[in-house]
């Protein structure tokens, strides 16, 4: 089990939704931590206190990203464990996850 | 004897070439003060209004008028501006935003374009032109000082695309003044702003005849403290959030066409639609984040402004509207009531 601070390992400010968006977008954190865990199998404990705050645009990029690439919401929900002391914060992400659609079901 | 004579004579050289170049500077001192005052030759003087504002329909008329008169003298051919600042009086946040937004982008988009400027007579106006920076940008001498309790608390940004950081830089003074969740949550609603505003505002030219480049896509933002309120004003020069619709939201764009909304009720439809995701397009929630953040605290309220459109929320009630002209891009305004502080 791997363990990171979005605050400290990524950074106190994050925003965005693509790379071309600024420094620190949630494609850019979804590329450098979530994928990486998900492609070795490996359980991730994200630590969400700390930061500024988070846009949906960020968020969505991030964890409903993952799903879009074609990782299974259920794998995405079991191996990445969210912290943080807002709940709701904790239920947006699983929302956009559970609500991301494959890229087999995508309109073209 | 005569060596003794020349020393002197080399001395008195000396002090008088002293003495012409003190007097040299002293001249030249003097037409530099002039110019800033007075308009120099072959600069095309317009006057500025009493007032800058946009929220108030008189003075908005004027302000925007205003703007037009600068643009289309700068995309007409006339390179060398003057603004006449002497009579003006106020600048509220939203319409003083807007001008510098739109100074800045003619600065630099129009090749060798010079605008200069009168300061106003008004001191706190000419407090406010130093606070913000807009006598620097306009190569100005301002040597009003920035004293006034409503003035020294004006704070800038600008940038370009979603950077966090630009948050900290007008609004990190607030923490431990308001509360961590309401930092939070204006944090979000901006940084979304930002987003928005390189996404989707300018994804086509402005129409108003200064091209500018594709990757151009700046935003600005105020800050400013007054009356135990805070606000925060963000705006873009893009085509406004009317006309992103047929290219962001094509079905909601045609569904509010036939219908044949006014553009405030077509910025309430963007705001009310924008949901966490469709089960077609993956979309954050945008602009209802944008807005609601703020609006739900206590004593909280956010406005739009885009185009010829307003869109308002307060204390939980929308309301939307439509002006007689068009600002040409967007403002979104936040405001918030700020604790008492202590008089130590």
């Amino acid at each position: 089990m791997k363990s990171i601070s979005l605050a400290r390992d990524f950074t106190k400010f994050p925003a965005g939704r693509y790379k071309e968006d600024g420094p620190y977008s949630g494609e850019l954190f979804r590329e450098k931590y979530l994928e990486p865990a998900l492609t070795c199998d490996e359980t991730l404990v994200v630590d969400l206190d700390g930061a500024r705050g988070y846009g949906s645009s960020f968020l969505e990029e991030a964890f409903g990203g993952l799903v879009r690439l074609g990782f299974p919401a259920e794998k995405v929900l079991s191996r990445i464990s969210l912290i943080s002391k807002d709940t709701s914060l904790i239920t947006e992400i699983q929302s956009y996850i559970r609500e991301s659609i494959g890229p087999s079901d995508q309109i073209h | 004897m005569a060596q003794s004579l020349r020393k002197q004579n080399n001395h008195m050289i000396y002090w008088l070439a002293r003495r012409a170049r003190d007097e040299l500077s002293k001249i030249k001192n003097i037409k530099h003060k002039k110019t800033s005052a007075v308009p120099i030759p072959r600069f095309r003087i317009l006057k500025a209004p009493l007032e800058f504002d946009i929220n108030k329909r008189i003075s908005r008329a004027t302000t925007l008028a205003f703007l037009e008169k600068v643009r289309t003298s700068a995309q007409q051919g006339t390179r060398k501006i003057w603004i006449d600042f002497t009579e003006t009086r106020r600048f509220v946040s939203g319409g003083t935003l807007l001008l510098c937004a739109e100074i800045t982008r003619l600065i630099e988009n129009v090749a060798d374009l010079r605008i200069k400027c009168s300061l106003p007579k008004s001191n706190k106006a000419a407090q406010v032109l130093q606070q913000i920076g807009l006598s620097k940008l306009l190569k100005t001498k301002n040597n009003a000082k920035c004293l006034d309790g409503d003035v020294v608390n004006w704070r800038s940004a600008r940038g370009q695309g979603a950077i966090g950081a630009k948050y900290d830089e007008i609004l990190g003074y607030y923490d431990g003044l308001i509360t961590d969740s309401l930092q939070t949550e204006l944090y979000t609603g901006i940084t979304e702003a930002m987003t928005n505003a390189h996404q989707h505002a300018y994804i086509d030219q402005r129409g108003d005849g200064v091209t500018t480049d594709p990757d151009y896509r700046p935003w600005w933002m105020f800050s400013q403290e007054k009356d135990g309120k805070l606000s925060v004003v963000f705006c873009d020069l893009g085509v406004g959030i009317p006309a992103s619709l047929p290219h962001t939201r094509p079905r909601l764009w045609h569904f509010m066409d036939r219908l044949n909304l006014t553009e405030g009720r077509q910025i309430e439809g963007a705001v009310r639609n924008s949901q966490t995701r469709t089960r077609k397009q993956h979309r954050g929630k945008g602009w209802r984040q944008i807005i609601e953040t703020i609006s739900s605290c206590d004593g909280g309220k956010a406005l739009i402004l885009s185009n010829k459109g307003w869109y308002s929320m307060e204390s939980g009630k929308q309301r939307s509207g439509e002006f007689g002209d068009s600002i040409m891009g967007t403002v979104i305004y936040w405001q918030m009531p700020l604790p008492l502080r202590s008089a130590s």
